[in-house]
């Protein structure tokens, strides 16, 4: 029997780490993915948009496995995300701040070892509190409203200077 | 009984007494299935790490959502590691993570964890995530994703305007 251990391992290195869209291939024809915070993605097109997009957020992505427990055509991962955040990340604009977010992935292969559904859990609150975006624990509303001006202004500014980048790049 | 069987029976034993509503006592019985030094990582819960932070931590998601439910999707076992996903449902009547008023609304958390045993058969670590921003975004806490930035942040200045109406 092929060790789906190691199979899981390569195609989320081969994914997250290496960004190669390729081994999105090698998934079902007919793969779903359940993804929090992103549109449910359908097919090996569906798996190379999510991919993608977070490597557009994040493009020196860093994707590191802690375990993995394999039983029968499922596999699950315990890992840890890495990356500074130089594109748009849950509607928020570019900080070029680096964020480390902890994620579960639960992985099922088909009959022919191909990856054939992906469930992921993570934790974007870490991330948008290392982003500034999450007024800090223990402040009261007042706290809070002062914490939101201070990031109205901020993510305004940095949209500006996205939007004026863009249109240089343009 | 196999070993991986017997170690089955005691994850499932472990979510029952953690989640159950019906049986509110059991969560109270939790040391029987640790070892001592258990250690709690919940990734959206940086506070919760030794068993009494989880048991309050149960506690209180109770309090938010007193008829809830939970479901086992999956599970696999390797060896004395196990993982499985959870699916938790209530219905919004209390305080939500000890900060947010009651709206009435269904609340669905979906969830992974990942437990070490010993050779007992006791938990000696839990690893835990779940998507605890679409609870938020449930019960209103933030907007849904893709409001951009400027929605997001007008959504938490009235958030803001709203808990401090609720008296936090």
């Amino acid at each position: 029997m092929q060790d789906l251990g190691q199979r899981a391992r390569w195609i989320t290195d081969q994914l997250f780490n290496l960004g190669n869209l390729d081994a999105a291939r090698t998934c079902a024809p007919d793969f779903l993915g359940h993804l929090p915070d992103y549109p449910d993605a359908h097919g090996p097109d569906g798996l190379a948009e999510f991919v993608r997009g977070l490597r557009t957020s994040f493009p020196d992505f860093g994707h590191k496995v802690h375990v993995s427990v394999w039983e029968g055509d499922q596999v699950f991962l315990r890992s840890s995300l890495t990356g500074t955040q130089r594109g748009e990340f849950l509607g928020i604009p570019p900080t070029n701040l680096p964020v480390l977010m902890s994620e579960m992935l639960w992985l099922r292969f088909d009959a022919d070892g191909r990856l054939a559904e992906l469930w992921r859990e993570t934790n974007p609150v870490a991330a948008l509190d290392q982003i500034g975006v999450v007024p800090p624990d223990g402040v009261g509303p007042a706290g809070r409203f002062g914490h939101t001006l201070k990031t109205v202004a901020r993510l305004a500014a940095l949209t500006a200077r996205q939007q004026l980048a863009q249109r240089r790049s343009a | 009984m196999s070993q991986e069987q017997f170690f089955r029976e005691r994850v499932i034993e472990f979510v029952n007494r953690s989640w159950s509503v019906a049986d509110p006592a059991a969560l109270d019985t939790l040391g029987e299935l640790v070892a001592p030094g258990v250690r709690f990582t919940i990734g959206s819960r940086a506070e919760v790490s030794t068993l009494a932070q989880f048991q309050a931590l149960v506690r209180q998601i109770k309090v938010g959502q007193p008829d809830l439910d939970y479901r086992m999707v999956d599970m696999v076992v390797q060896g004395n590691l196990i993982a499985y996903r959870l699916i938790v449902t209530g219905t919004h009547l209390g305080m939500f993570a000890g900060v947010y008023p009651p709206t009435g609304r269904r609340l669905t958390l979906s969830a992974m964890v990942q437990v070490r045993l010993d050779e007992q058969g006791c938990l000696v670590e839990a690893w835990q995530e779940g998507d605890f921003l679409g609870v938020l975004a449930q019960v209103g806490a933030i907007p849904p994703t893709g409001t951009g930035p400027l929605g997001q942040v007008l959504h938490s200045a009235r958030t803001s305007w709203r808990l401090a109406r609720a008296g936090r």
